[in-house]
Formats: C-alpha cells, structure tokens, sequence
C-alpha cells in the first residue's frame, strides 16, 4: 500500500484536520488504487492511451496507435456526463456517537461525502448538499464549477448532528423537491422505522432518481464490544436499559445482522444501492460503489 | 451417620461466601451511550430470564461446590447397610435445591405458573422422599454403630484351634497362619484397647495387659484336640466383652470355615450378638480345596484276646480331593517291659512290627469318598499292646494319618457256675464257649460247674463272674457269701428256675438287696407270653438295636417264671414278660462295687423233660439266634465287670478296674507328649481324666515284677472333614450383613474399616466436587469469556456480513 492509499483508512484520516485535504487525500489515495481496474476510463487526469487489457471495450481501442506500434492502446479518456449528484447528510443526535472516541458516524460521512463531492466536481459533474433531521434542513444546490466544492466543503464542516431524525420524511420531502433525474446519496445510521424509508426510497425511484445508502454504523454497533453490566442510552430519546453485555452479544449480532439483510434485500428490491459501512471501514468501499453507480448510468 | 472431622461441616458456612460475592459484590452498571438500543431492546426480556436462570444456577454450582467441599473433609460414613440409602438422600436433596433454584428462576422471570407450580410440586415431592429415606434410616435396626477408626476398641481374638487347624500349605500350616494375621492385626488395633486371645480350650480368658501380652498370647496358641464347641468360644468372647466399657466391641474369629466347626453354632447367636452391637469379622485362613486321606477311629472286634483266638481290626479310610495312593499299615509294638522310659524330655517307647500293609488308591474327588479296610490281628502274648493304623506318605493333614489302639491278650476269663442236679448247663456253656474252641485254647470264658455244692469255702474273687443256672435253694451262708462277693465288685448271674423256692427266695431281705427287688411267687402264663425289650440302650440288648423289632421273641413262648415284685430304684428292667408289661424278666441290679444280672426263668431248659413241663422254649425252640445272642451278651456284661474299655476318645475320662491283689494299687502313667504322671486306684479302680492328646497312654507299675497296661486314645473323626462351609449357610447364621469375612491383610483392613468407620462417601463426595466445579468451570467460562476473544468472534460476525 503506498503512502497516498493509506488515506483511505479512517485512523489515518482524522490526523488530517482540513475537510478539503481530506477529501483530497481520499479520492487521490482511492484513484491510485484503480490503476488496474475497469474504472479508468471515468478519470479525466489519466494519461490518454493505455495498454489494453482485458475487460476494456474494444470499441476504444486506438487504431492509429495501433497501426504504428503493432499495439493495442485504448484512448478513451474524458467522459461526457451531465449526472447530477446530491448528498443528502443525516444530522441526527445518533450520528454524533463513536465509541472509540475517534471518527464518530458523523464524521466518517462527511468524510465520505467530502470525497465524493471531490470526484463529482473532477468529474464536472454538479453536485448539491442536501442536510436533514426530522426535515430538510439546508440545501446546496447542485453546481459542476471548482468553486462548488468549497461551498460544499465548508458548509459540510459546519454541520453538528443533534436532535431527533425523521428520515421517511426528509427523503420524501426531497424526493418532491427534485425537479431532474439525479443520483442521491444518503448517509444515515437509518436508526428508525425502516418501513416509512422504503416507501420514501421507493418514491424517489419512482422519480427516476437513483440512490445509494450509505449506512453508517459505529463499530461498536456492529460488534456491541461491551462486557459486564452496562446501562445503555439512546442518544436521541434518552431512554435506558441495564444490561449483561456479555449475554446480549449474540443475540445483538443477530440483530444487527436481520436489521442490515432487510435493509439489502428491500434495496435491491427497490433498484437502490446498498451499502453497509462501519466507522472502522476503508472509504474505497463507499466510493468504489458510487463509480459503480455512475458507470451503469452512463 | 457419622463424621470423622465433625468439626470441619462447619466449613459449610463459607457456602456464604458466594452469595456475598452475588449480592453484595454485584458490578453497578456502566452508563453507555448505544444509538441502536432497539435492538437489544427486543430481546431484553428473554435474555435477562435467561441470564438470571444462568445466574441462579451459576451461584447454586458455587454453593453445592462449598458445600460438597466441606462435607467431604468433614469424612461423612455410614454403615454400609443404609449407605445405599444416604447416597439416594442425597441425590433428592441435590435434585430439590436445583428444582428450587429453577423454580425461584421462573418465579422471578415471570414463567407461565403452571410450570412454576409443577416445580413446586416436584419439590415438595422430593422433600417428601427425603422425609420417607431419612425415616427408613433412623429407623433401620440393622444399622451398627460407626465413628472414629482410631478410637480405641474392645476386641476379643478366637482362634479356632481345632487339629483341622494344622492342615498344612506351603510349609505353614492353618493355625500358624492365622497367628501371623492375628500379630499383624494387634499391630493394627488402637493403642490402649483391651485385648483377649480366646481359642476352643475351655481356660478362663481375661483381657490382656498390653498388646505385647496379646502377642505373646497368639504366639503360644497351639492345637487343641479335645476343643469346646466353637458357639462355647463366641459366648465367652461375648461374656468377655460385654465387660468392657469401651463402645466398639469386635470379635475377631479365625476359621478355616469348615462345616463341621461351624454346625454348632445356633442361629441363636446371631441375635444376641445383634442385641449386644457386637462387631464380627470373620478371617478365613482355610484352604479353598483341601486334601486328604483320613483314618477313622479304628474298631476293634475284641478288645480283649483271649489265647490264641484273634481278633479284627477295622478302619474306615475316608478321601477329599486330588488321585492319589497310599499304603496303609498295622503296625503294634514288641514287649519290653523295660519301657516306657523319658530320655531327654522324649518318651522311648518298643519299637513296632509290621503287621500288615494295604495299598489304597482314591481316584479325585471333591466330596468324601471312604473305603474300608480290615485287618486280622493275632498271635499276640499276653499282656497289653499298643498299635497303630498309621498311612504312609504325606498330605496337609497329618493328625488323622495315624489311629491308635489298645489290644489286651489273656488267658480265658474263669467263670463259676453253680446249679442243682441234673440241670442241664450245656446249653448255656456252649452258647458262650463252644467245646471245640475251649479245646483250641480260644474260648473266651473257662467254666468251673459246682452241683448242688457248698461254695462258702471258695475264694470267689479269682473268678471273673458267679452264675446260678436253676440253682437249689440255696443256705443263708451261700447268700452272704455271693453278697460279699458282689459287693466287692464281683458279678453275678441268676437265672431262677424250677428247683429254688420261694420262701428260698423270699426268707431274707438281703437276698432281694442282691436281686434287685423281691420275688412273690411262681407265675403261671400261656404260649403267648415271651420276652419283650423294656429298653434297646442297654448294653445287654445293644445288638438287637439295629434289627428294631424285628427279633421273634414271639417264637419263644415263656409259660412258667417267677415274679418279682417291688423292683428297686438300683436295678434296671432289660426285658420284661408281654403277658404281664409289669413283670421283669431280666434286669440288672449294682449292688456294692458289682452287678446282679437276674433272669426270672430259666436259661438252659431242655425241650423233652418228663417229669415237668419246661417253662421256656429259649434254649430249645427252633432257630434260636436271638437266644444265642442274649446269652453272649448277658456274659459279656457279667464279665466285663472285671475287664477295661482300652479305647478312648480325647476327652473322655478313662476308667480301668483294677482289683486290688490282682493289679498294683500305683502306677506311673506316661503320656503320648511325654509327660510323666503318679496315678493311684481309689475303689478298685484308676481314672484317668487328663486325655486331650492322641495316642498311646501307658500305665507303668510293679506286682511281682513291672507290669505295663495302658490304653490308646484318639482324635475325633470330625476334625478330619475339611469340607468348607457354603456362604448361604454362614448368612443363615451369622446374617448376612452382620459380619465381614476376610482372607488377607487387605480385606481385613478394608472390612474393619467397613464395620468401624462405615462406608465412606470421602471418594463420591471428591468425585461430585470434580464433576461440580467442571461444571461451574463450564458455566463460568461461557458467562464471562475473555473479552479479547469475545471481540474476535464479533469481528468475524462483521466480516461475514460485509461480504
């Protein structure tokens, strides 16, 4: 792994302050990790032939160079895309939450979506912002100019989670507000009914958008890492339990497990893009699903 | 139940400790900020009943292991009889405390009632058990008394020293093996308890000093031939006992187990043992399967030979166990009147003569099997011999290898018979001592016949008996004369007949004194009167006993007899006429040192007689064996008077006449250990009550120059059956739960440890504390894993999830 991959570690993230170098050192230690990948070709900072290699459409194979170097180069290399991206960031009280005192859920969204908003403008691609709680709360309208990414970076910065959350009705409220076909990615812990999502999800599919969770957990959500006897709060309505950690965990695993499966099973009923995250997870994961997304719409 | 470290159950309060440990050292719950709290949420109800059933039963394993721990070192015991019993109690108490603790668990937990109420139920069915059990137990009469294995004890040490005893096996024979156990047993007993060395010898036992005293005790144990019952020896240890005051009485009983020792014992004792809590262990020094060829009490024909007639001796010779052949001998010694003499503390006797020798092969077998042997004894001179049956070879048992006898050869016993003229005699003569075996010098009795004579002037004391055959009224000087005579130990024969009268018979009070009872008059009866037995143990009849009833008397009609009335208290009625059950016919009267024998009709009547009708067929009538026999039999007892039973068993008080001017009045008896001993006549007779070891007993003294007699005494046949008793037959007497047999060191330990401390339940109870905490251990470990490893396992559960 080179020094530039590395940044795509949490850990080694929250050494860097500046959201915008962040996003920066994301995407670059993201993209330096695809050199041999199918992905290239969505770059517009790669060098203009490359060796063919398996995978690569043979429509873009250069003839001319070919003819000359009795070699297969493909010379494809600047996309022409009009796709509209909106990040839309969960503020509720629950995403402040980390257990190891590092990035909370928060945090590692915004860092995700700091790097994604990065590509996007790269890509000059319009990217927007959408926050949210129990409504919307603040929406950066989508532009592709360099300048929107510091818009985005800044306003990113600013954001605290506190309160409660109603995220059925935030996306239904901004399924209604979008007027043009638009790729949304949400970036919640989508601690609440699920129910009332699906349908809004399935909205804004119905609006011919297309959506990517990013479903935000804190490692200890996942692992429910605890022992002895712990008295449990929630964040948001402060309601405790006292429990033995130690005799819960399976069961909680279990749990977070059916509670996750559901979330994929009905997404990939609905056509939307699931993807399951916890704060001590690589962000290529994130990113490499975006791109995944971008291609099938291009 | 008992405890050998009572004091240790206390150690059952630190049964606490883990209850404090729960209560009061219960973590207090760490605040944690936990967004996704639904989701433990949903299953907080189930798992917290789960987890406090856990709880429960964690702190239960933690309890019982306590518990379990304190009641193993506190050696809990109980007697092995209801040790089945406390292992059942205490499965139900573990089972009712579980139930108890799920019960408690569902109650708390909310669980449906039904199920809590069924578990109620179950507990106080257990409860209900434990009651029953317990009850059974207190209640259990059989039970023994159990405690301290040091404590000191009451012991008494039986030896059965039997001469089986001294069976032989690998160079140690039975006796010497069980003073070996014995001495390691003592070591073995607690210091200061009183200890008694019994065996079958009928000596006073009191309790030994020390336990050196009791070694020494075992130490000169040796074998007893002449023992008392072994039940004799068990009640004295009893009696012994039940002086002490210590708790624990034990006996201690080696036996070789062999039936015959134990047929005395009466399953009485079993209860009074039971009553008095006496403790028996039973060592078994036997042997599983014994050998042995064994000589039975040899039977002599004749004692007494008389010239040159001979006489039979006759041996059973019995077989236990492996083929074998053995070559038996009739051995008697020369004469020397030199001898006996005791050289260096060893008896020199004659040396012997083979007379015989038999070859006898047994082929295996594992029950007696007897084949008889007969030897024919004769030429021997005149004087007493002592022989011997004796087997050749070797096997374990030697004391029944050799039998001894005593033979006595003399000169025809004189016998003076006095009768009226013209009474034929012969009849009665030649019934006894046929003429030509008085010709050959083998007759037995030598017959001086006085007719109508005067016999006051004769020495009556050189014959053996005095017999009137159909005498004559006889002078009043003749009376007193043959009453001296009999008073002085001589014996008399009468049988009245046709020539005395009655006022003969009647005219003085000493002549009934010397009959036995008084005679009235001359009785007149029909053919249907004959003899009748009044009793078959008398000696006279004792060869009638067999055939039981079946001898024709009847065949022999007696129509005339006198008599007798008034019958003394010192006389005995043999016979006695059918026609009249209260008339004697024959009956012995002892008078002074001597013996009447008076038969009231006539012995020796002739069939044909023309001036009378004869009174009796007896001596005329046809096939007349029983008369023949009754004859022999009646001088065999008039003479035997005068002569000496020469054979004995151990035990048994020796009794020989010895007439003063015929034998010395003093004699030196040499015993068959060597031992020297004074013995004196007192009443014309010595007695010898000192025969408990077998074989020859010589009597040594001077009349006119030394004059050796003697006689053989020998073991009991049954000492020679070594067959073993069957263990039912033990349970039978003893019960079966009320001693412990022991063949060794170990099982002897092991069984005294049984019946003095119980069974022990330190093993089950350390076995229970392993499988307890194994089970905590378990529990333990699953409740409170690493953490480390617990955060493992979930990031593993995470990855399988992102893929």
């Amino acid at each position: 792994m080179t020094a530039v991959e590395s940044y795509l570690k949490p850990e080694v993230i929250t050494q860097i302050k500046r959201l915008d170098l962040r996003a920066q050192f994301v995407v670059k230690g993201f993209l330096q990790g695809l050199h041999a990948s199918p992905f290239q070709g969505f770059s517009v900072e790669f060098s203009e032939h490359r060796r063919y290699t398996h995978g690569d459409d043979p429509a873009d194979i250069d003839w001319l160079v070919y003819a000359k170097t009795d070699k297969y180069y493909v010379k494809k290399f600047e996309a022409e895309t009009n796709l509209t991206g909106y990040l839309a960031m969960d503020l509720s009280k629950s995403m402040g939450f980390t257990y190891r005192q590092e990035l909370t859920k928060f945090d590692y969204s915004i860092c995700l979506a700091a790097a994604l908003c990065y590509l996007m403008i790269h890509q000059q691609d319009p990217v927007g912002l959408v926050t949210f709680d129990e409504k919307i709360r603040h929406c950066l309208p989508p532009k592709s100019r360099r300048s929107q990414l510091a818009n985005v970076l800044s306003h990113l910065s600013q954001l605290k989670p506190d309160g409660q959350t109603n995220i059925a009705q935030s996306l239904g409220q901004l399924a209604a507000m979008l007027k043009q076909r638009s790729l949304v990615m949400v970036f919640s812990d989508f601690l609440s009914e699920s129910q009332p999502v699906f349908e809004s999800l399935r909205r804004l599919r119905h609006g011919g958008h297309d959506v990517i969770l990013f479903h935000v957990l804190d490692e200890s959500e996942v692992t429910f890492p605890f022992d002895g006897m712990v008295e449990l709060q929630d964040p948001e309505s402060e309601e405790t339990l006292v429990v033995e950690a130690a005799g819960f965990r399976q069961d909680y695993a279990t749990q977070i497990d059916t509670f996750r499966s559901e979330y994929q099973s009905e997404c990939q009923n609905i056509g939307v893009d699931y993807v399951p995250l916890d704060t001590s997870m690589q962000f290529d994961r994130a990113l490499m699903e975006y791109l995944l997304s971008r291609r099938s719409r291009c | 139940m008992a405890f050998l470290n009572s004091s240790l159950i206390f150690g059952g309060l630190f049964i606490a400790l883990p209850l404090i440990i729960h209560m009061a050292m219960r973590r207090k719950p760490v605040p944690q900020l936990f967004p996704a709290l639904r989701f433990v949420q949903q299953k907080q109800v189930s798992n917290q009943r789960t987890l406090r059933m856990k709880q429960w039963l964690l702190l239960f394993l933690r309890c019982l292991l306590v518990a379990l721990l304190a009641l193993a070192f506190s050696g809990p015991s109980a007697d092995q009889a209801v040790a089945g019993n406390w292992i059942v109690i205490g499965i139900i108490t573990t089972a009712v405390a579980l139930v108890v603790i799920v019960a408690v668990a569902a109650w708390n937990s909310q669980v449906a009632r039904p199920i809590v109420w069924s578990l109620v139920g179950v507990v106080v069915l257990g409860i209900l058990l434990d009651i029953l059990f317990v009850y059974r137990v207190s209640n259990d009469q059989d039970t023994v008394l159990i405690g301290d294995a040091d404590a000191a004890v009451c012991a008494a040490l039986i030896f059965d020293n039997s001469p089986r005893m001294s069976y032989q096996q690998e160079g140690e024979t039975r006796l010497e093996r069980a003073q070996e156990m014995a001495t390691w047993l003592t070591s073995q007993l607690p210091e200061a308890s009183d200890v008694a060395v019994l065996d079958r010898s009928t000596r006073n036992v009191v309790f030994s000093t020390d336990l050196n005293s009791t070694v020494n005790s075992i130490e000169q144990l040796q074998v007893e031939h002449n023992p008392v019952s072994l039940e004799f020896s068990i009640r004295s240890a009893m009696q012994l006992l039940s002086s002490s005051d210590f708790e624990h009485q034990e006996i201690y009983l080696f036996t070789d187990l062999s039936k015959v020792a134990w047929e005395s014992v009466n399953m009485a004792l079993k209860k009074e043992m039971e009553q008095q809590q006496i403790e028996l262990f039973l060592i078994d020094v036997g042997i599983e399967s014994p050998a042995n060829v064994a000589l039975s009490r040899p039977e002599l024909q004749d004692e007494l030979m008389i010239g040159q007639a001979s006489t039979e001796v006759s041996v059973d010779v019995s077989h236990l166990g492996l083929e074998t052949t053995r070559t038996l001998q009739l051995v008697v010694e020369e004469v020397d009147l030199t001898l006996p003499i005791i050289t260096d503390g060893a008896l020199e006797t004659p040396p012997v003569r083979i007379l015989a020798e038999q070859d006898l092969t047994f082929a295996q077998s594992d029950s007696i099997s007897q084949q008889s042997v007969t030897f024919s004894l004769s030429g021997l001179p005149q004087g007493v011999h002592h022989g011997q049956l004796r087997l050749l070879g070797g096997d374990g048992l030697s004391v029944d290898d050799v039998r001894h006898f005593t033979v006595s050869s003399d000169v025809a016993s004189p016998i003076l018979i006095m009768t009226a003229e013209g009474v034929p005699t012969r009849y009665f003569t030649q019934a006894i001592a046929p003429q030509s075996e008085r010709q050959m010098g083998r007759a037995r009795y030598d017959f001086t016949v006085v007719r109508n004579g005067n016999i006051t002037e004769r020495g009556l004391e050189q014959y053996a008996s005095v017999i009137l055959i159909d005498p004559a009224p006889l002078s009043m000087e003749t009376w007193q004369h043959l009453t001296h005579y009999v008073s002085g130990g001589g014996s008399l024969g009468v049988f009245l007949g046709p020539n005395m009268t009655a006022e003969n018979l009647a005219q003085e009070d000493m002549v009934a004194s010397l009959l036995g009872g008084s005679i009235k008059r001359l009785w007149r009866s029909d053919e249907r009167n004959f003899l009748e037995a009044e009793t078959n143990q008398h000696r006279v009849l004792k060869d009638f006993a067999s055939l039981q009833g079946s001898v024709p008397w009847a065949q022999f009609p007696v129509v005339r007899y006198w008599q007798m009335a008034e019958v003394k208290e010192t006389a005995q009625i043999i016979m006695r006429f059918s026609r009249q059950a209260d008339h004697p016919a024959i009956l012995e009267n002892s008078f002074g040192g001597g013996t009447v024998i008076t038969m009231l009709t006539p012995i020796s009547e002739p069939l044909n007689l023309e001036t009378r009708t004869p009174w009796n067929r007896l001596a005329s009538g046809n096939d007349n064996w029983p008369y023949f026999i009754l004859i022999n039999a009646i001088a065999e007892r008039l003479v035997s008077n005068r002569e000496s039973r020469l054979n004995y068993q151990v035990g048994e008080i020796v009794l020989l006449r010895n007439d003063e001017g015929l034998f010395p009045g003093e004699y030196q008896l040499f015993t068959p250990d060597a031992d020297l001993q004074n013995v004196q006549a007192v009443d014309a007779s010595l007695q010898v009550s000192f025969t408990n070891t077998p074989g020859a007993y010589r009597l040594k003294g001077q009349q006119d120059g030394p004059l050796l007699r003697g006689f053989s005494v020998n073991a009991l046949e049954s000492f020679s059956d070594l067959q073993r008793l069957d263990s039912e037959v033990l349970d039978s007497k003893l019960g079966a739960r009320q001693y412990q047999l022991a063949k060794n060191q170990e099982e002897v330990s092991f069984g005294v440890r049984q019946r003095r401390v119980g069974q022990e339940f330190f093993a089950v109870l350390i076995l229970l504390v392993g499988v307890v905490f194994l089970l905590e251990h378990l529990m333990s470990n699953r409740f409170y894993a690493q953490q480390s490893e617990m955060v493992d396992s979930s990031e593993r559960t995470v990855g399988e999830v992102v893929k």
